[in-house]
């Protein structure tokens, strides 16, 4: 039985592993003096490049989606209040497309094209790039072009988003405080229809992620080599996979039912805007 | 055991000069030597004994339940010894099948020819039994064909009990599981891989944690009021006809509570989604070594 224990004793210890964090521009330079990359197998790693940041709704949210539970949702609005983000080579515990390096091509060819993972032993590796800039961004207004930020050439593979609070930028009044703030309709057969307003703070979401940081997000595989832009798009319905809307009351368009505290659908909504599967990082040259 | 001689090592040569690029290497040997790697499976005392009640004395369930396996068959295939500059050192593509339940640590093959030297891209796969999937001494025939016929990579029978309650389940998942970049710790710092040194064998288990199944999440919390925990409650309320047999159909019709759980990026809304993806995570490297773990 000892075995057992110390076993034990040692998974539950289970947390994300924060990886060397380069947390500001300079210690990237003291990375760009190095002249080395980590082991992450990039050859020409070392060369400092500007990363423009782009955030935008995944086009499978512009529509309706189906959740977890059932309900099929359609968003009319999604504003959020973003912090810094950070680029790292580790990779990440959720792959949800096939990796990109030359020397796994029989694992291309294997078919490997959505996985699960395990997140609590997710290890970032090394930071190779951040945008540090908070901002407000809705959703729906289009593709929202945030402030550039910088990095080193080498292999990107996952990413931390990060919410910030108080909100700042454009929309910082219209998020009335709130890290995020949606509307939208519930649909499902034998209920009645939802409208509903979704709000979630920081400290609801820091029962899940630390500080707001959503760590191990995937950054598709990339070799960088040159300046580009990083674009993050988010998935809404993760955010509402498990929100039991059976819950809340039916609302209207005037007044919009609301999840009230300690709810399901509070815990649920502020649960899905931690998931790493919410948010994706891609790479394209300028 | 099976001994295996090394595939083609199409670059190997080519790179032997990289250190003196002035980037470092820490790859602790230099020569031509060449060593063995003796791969080998273990399902711990979880999976041989039993998963107890979490106490003073013995950490485990934290609801009062304790799970006793009858079974635990998993099958490892396609191990490959490479490193992140495109060698490869071995592969072992035949298919094995195991029941770890059966006590000991048993043998799946001897690699011998091993270049020594690091070799940090570790790789193995656990996916559905064919009819070329070989029989460890462990497993039986008729669990085979059992396996053959659920297309299962992994099956699990056990016994859950709490006081006067009993459950047992016995669940088959036909799914594939590959895990990459496997790493552990070795002498108090992490290793990627593995490394191979001159004329000696290397131990290299991959072990199966059989307490997987039951975590309530696998992102911590940072709330430190929010452990995670081991937990059979809920997987025992989905015993909705209470005929004490919990099925994975019954699973599948429970919702996650999130008041208990947190899907943890694994995208999963009910209970049995979340074991099923919890199943993937049961192959571990060198003990408590992990791996990046993807779809097939």
């Amino acid at each position: 039985m000892k075995e057992i224990n110390r076993a034990i004793a040692k998974r539950t210890l289970l947390t994300i592993i924060g990886g060397t964090l380069i947390a500001s521009t300079g210690f990237i330079g003291a990375a760009l003096l190095h002249g080395c990359s980590s082991d992450s197998g990039a050859s020409t790693g070392g060369r400092r490049v500007v990363l423009q940041t782009r955030v935008t709704l995944d086009p499978t949210a512009i529509s309706a989606f189906v959740t977890g539970f059932g309900w099929k949702v359609t968003l009319t609005r999604a504003v959020l209040a973003t912090g810094g983000f950070y680029y790292f080579d580790g990779a990440p515990p959720l792959v949800l497309r096939s990796n990109h390096r030359p020397w796994e091509f029989a694992e291309r060819w294997l078919g490997i094209r959505e996985a699960h993972a395990h997140p609590g032993h997710y290890q970032a590796g090394n930071a190779v790039g951040q945008m540090l800039e908070p901002a407000s961004v809705d959703l729906f207004a289009g593709p929202a072009e945030l402030a550039a930020g910088d990095g080193i050439s080498g292999f990107y593979r996952s990413a931390r988003f990060s919410f910030s609070a108080p909100p700042m930028g454009a929309l910082a009044t219209a998020l009335g405080g709130h890290i995020v703030l949606t509307e939208g309709r519930a649909e499902k057969v034998g209920e009645p229809l939802r409208i509903f307003r979704a709000t979630a703070d920081l400290v609801d979401v820091e029962r899940s992620a630390a500080a707001g940081h959503v760590e191990g997000c995937e950054f598709e595989e990339t070799a960088i080599e040159s300046d580009g832009v990083v674009t993050v798009r988010i998935k809404p319905q993760v955010w509402f996979d498990l929100v039991d809307f059976a819950q809340i009351p039916a609302g209207s368009d005037a007044t919009p039912s609301e999840f009230p505290a300690e709810s399901q659908p509070k815990i649920a909504f502020a649960q899905g805007l931690a998931q790493l599967s919410a948010y994706r990082f891609t790479y394209s040259k300028l | 055991m099976k001994h295996f001689r090394p595939i083609a090592l199409p670059i190997a040569l080519l790179i032997s000069g990289w250190s003196a690029l002035g980037c470092g290497s820490s790859d602790p040997t230099s020569s031509d030597g060449k060593g063995s790697v003796s791969f080998t499976t273990w399902g711990e005392e979880y999976i041989e004994q039993e998963i107890p009640v979490d106490g003073a004395a013995s950490a485990g369930f934290i609801d009062g339940w304790s799970v006793k396996y009858e079974k635990f068959l998993v099958n490892f295939q396609n191990i490959v010894i490479a490193n992140s500059k495109g060698e490869t050192a071995a592969q072992i593509g035949r298919s094995e099948l195991f029941n770890n339940q059966v006590p000991g640590v048993k043998p799946i093959a001897l690699l011998e020819g091993i270049p020594a030297k690091a070799w940090d891209r570790v790789s193995y796969q656990i996916a559905p039994v064919t009819e070329g999937t070989e029989l460890n001494s462990s497993a039986t025939a008729a669990d085979k064909q059992l396996m053959i016929d659920g297309k299962f990579a992994i099956y699990v029978a056990a016994n859950a009990t709490k006081g006067n309650l009993s459950k047992h389940f016995a669940w088959g998942f036909a799914i594939a599981t590959q895990y990459n970049e496997c790493h552990s710790e070795q002498d108090g710092k992490d290793e990627a891989g593995l490394v191979v040194n001159n004329n000696s064998t290397i131990d290299v288990q991959l072990t199966t944690h059989g307490d997987h199944l039951y975590y309530d999440r696998l992102q911590a919390s940072p709330d430190p009021a929010i452990k995670t925990s081991l937990r059979f409650d809920t997987l025992a309320a989905a015993d909705k006809n209470n005929d004490n047999e919990i099925t994975l159909e019954e699973l599948n019709a429970a919702p996650l509570d999130v008041k208990l759980y947190d899907p943890s990026g694994l995208g999963a809304a009910t209970q049995g989604a979340f074991v099923t993806s919890l199943v993937r995570t049961i192959g571990h490297f060198r003990g408590e070594g992990e791996c990046t773990v993807s779809k097939l």
